[in-house]
């Protein structure tokens, strides 16, 4: 299986049919996107093999391409992966795995996203996010259901459905390692600007977040005679709650003199401060 | 205390809240201390504590590992049944032990103290002038000292007189369950002491426990025995026997070392 992490949020263009699919996905490549999802699942196994060489030529690396139909058109195909549909079999899975595909699966629930990983998906594609022209009238799962596949994913997961470039930061807020578009980028007067469009959204969000993170400065100071790094401006009480201790069981030394408990709310830990913090264990 | 003072039940001649030991003003009618360590969980701890009918039980005190926090064991015990008597293991001086005495103190369960000043990881040995210049500064700073001592008769009446609150001779090295080596040691502090003799470490049997207190000794501290024993809970039932058999003996006296027989029964009137 090869790993999907890579520094920036990862854009996935999901295929449909045009008459110059192949000249339309080579734009959408040009423009940034990561990974190329062929949907060959309609077409009979002749065209679908014919599809997804065509599609295979002009796929360059670093974008991938995964194709959504048999293990077995993928690995013919030379494609990196095969994208499963949620009601993919095990054998499916087990196939894939066998051939060392990137396995993509689709999820529509919480239980589907914890039997793919069980089964070994290498992403999930959750959706649909918002209301979309593929599935008009369809109830939207909404930013809440992608937080909480993010919450419980160990793999990336990439949100889908009417997803535009302005909906892209909202995503990649709850959780999402990107997102997927088909028609907001193969439907749109240029495929080109479409696929950057959606590139540098997310890569405008992933700009500003490390920005946030610079800001949000650490200091280092020793506790336990270990070297560490808190968040800068926490107090005691702050420090604690932030690895799980509760203040009533610990005493602390601070630089050196014993803190009473009723000042741990106010006391901000400074750069170079030296904590002893200690509690009541067995013992003879 | 005399027979006669004791209340009786049924036929048996008891011992109870008459008989009791005192330690920083307070009263203890139980005379085994427990420790907590080297239990294999906190039930079996808890059942232990539960069988021994102790009332003091000691704690140690350690730097939290604040990427793998464990539960505390003020969380594990129910605290109002028990004194708690804080220790300063792993302190190999003086000073080590004294911070850790404030730091315990700080916690604000209990102003007590188990001086152990230990420098000597094979052994476990107390280091005497150490332990004594802790005890010198904490019972400055009001602490209830009770100082972990080798079996030393001098080092024990020198505490004493500098304030603590017992004395703790060792039976042998920590852990080791090898017994009552040092009787005769202990003999000779139970004599001199004003302040309660607690024998600590090394006891593994009841029997131990009882001759400890047949010698005199106010009570026993007991960790090891009863924690790394199959069955904590039924050893520690055990030592509590032992130990009030021990006690009651000492109460009721022994009788005198003869260097020859004495018959039982009457010399005259045989059957010839």
């Amino acid at each position: 299986m090869t790993p999907l992490a890579s520094g920036r949020p990862l854009l996935m263009l999901v295929t449909e049919s045009h008459a110059d699919l192949v000249e339309r996905v080579f734009e959408a490549v040009t423009g940034g996107v990561d990974f190329v999802c062929l949907r060959a699942r309609d077409l009979d196994p002749e065209a679908a093999a014919r599809l997804g060489s065509a599609i295979r030529d002009i796929v360059i690396a670093p974008c991938r391409l995964v194709i959504n139909g048999a293990p077995e058109l993928a690995v013919g195909c030379k494609a990196d992966g095969v994208h499963l549909p949620e009601a993919a079999s095990a054998s499916d899975f087990e196939r894939a795995g066998r051939h060392g595909l990137v396995i993509g699966a689709s999820v529509h629930s919480l239980r589907a996203a914890q039997r793919a990983m069980r089964l070994g998906a290498s992403y999930l594609l959750a959706g649909s996010i918002y209301e979309t022209r593929s599935h008009p009238g369809r109830a939207p799962a909404g930013l809440g259901f992608l937080r909480d596949v993010c919450n419980i994913s160990r793999v990336p997961v990439l949100a889908i459905g009417g997803i535009s470039p302005e909906r892209t930061p909202d995503c990649l807020d709850a959780g999402a390692s990107g997102v997927a578009a088909i028609s907001g980028i193969l439907g749109a007067p240029s495929v080109l600007e479409a696929a950057r469009s959606y590139r540098g959204a997310l890569d405008e969000h992933a700009t500003s977040r490390n920005a946030r993170k610079n800001l949000m400065s650490t200091v280092g100071v020793t506790i336990n005679g270990e070297p560490r790094e808190i968040e800068q401006g926490s107090t005691i009480s702050v420090f604690l709650a932030s690895i799980a201790i509760n203040e009533k069981t610990v005493v602390v030394e601070y630089n050196g003199n014993i803190l009473p408990r009723a000042e741990y709310a106010a006391q901000v830990i400074g750069p170079g401060d030296i904590l002893e913090i200690v509690q009541m264990m067995a013992g003879g | 205390m005399s027979v006669e003072a004791l209340p009786k039940q049924g036929n048996e001649v008891t011992i109870g809240e008459q008989d009791f030991f005192e330690i920083g003003g307070k009263r203890f009618t139980s005379r085994l201390m427990l420790g907590t360590g080297k239990y294999r969980n906190g039930e079996e701890m808890n059942a232990a504590l539960e069988a021994s009918g102790t009332q003091i039980v000691t704690v140690a005190l350690r730097r939290i590992d604040l990427d793998a926090p464990k539960r505390s064991i003020l969380d594990e015990i129910d605290w109002s049944r028990y004194q708690i008597l804080p220790n300063t293991a792993g302190a190999k001086t003086a000073d080590e032990a004294i911070r850790t005495a404030r730091l315990a103190r700080a916690m604000g369960l209990s102003d007590w103290i188990k001086v152990e000043v230990i420098p000597d990881p094979k052994y476990l040995l107390p280091d005497p002038v150490g332990t004594f210049e802790a005890c010198e500064v904490l019972v400055k700073e009001g602490f209830v000292v009770l100082p972990y001592i080798n079996a030393d008769p001098v080092l024990a009446l020198r505490l004493q007189e500098l304030g603590t609150a017992t004395v703790m001779p060792l039976a042998s090295p920590i852990g080791s369950g090898q017994g009552m080596k040092t009787m005769d040691s202990i003999r000779i502090i139970v004599e001199q002491a004003r302040v309660p003799v607690v024998v600590d470490a090394g006891l593994g049997v009841p029997s131990e426990a009882a001759l400890s207190m047949e010698l005199g000794a106010s009570a026993c501290l007991i960790n090891t025995a009863i924690a790394r024993s199959d069955n904590p809970a039924l050893m520690a039932s055990a030592m509590r026997l032992g130990v009030k058999a021990g006690r009651t003996a000492y109460l009721a006296g022994r009788m005198p070392v003869l260097p020859f027989a004495s018959a039982s029964s009457p010399v005259t009137g045989v059957v010839r």
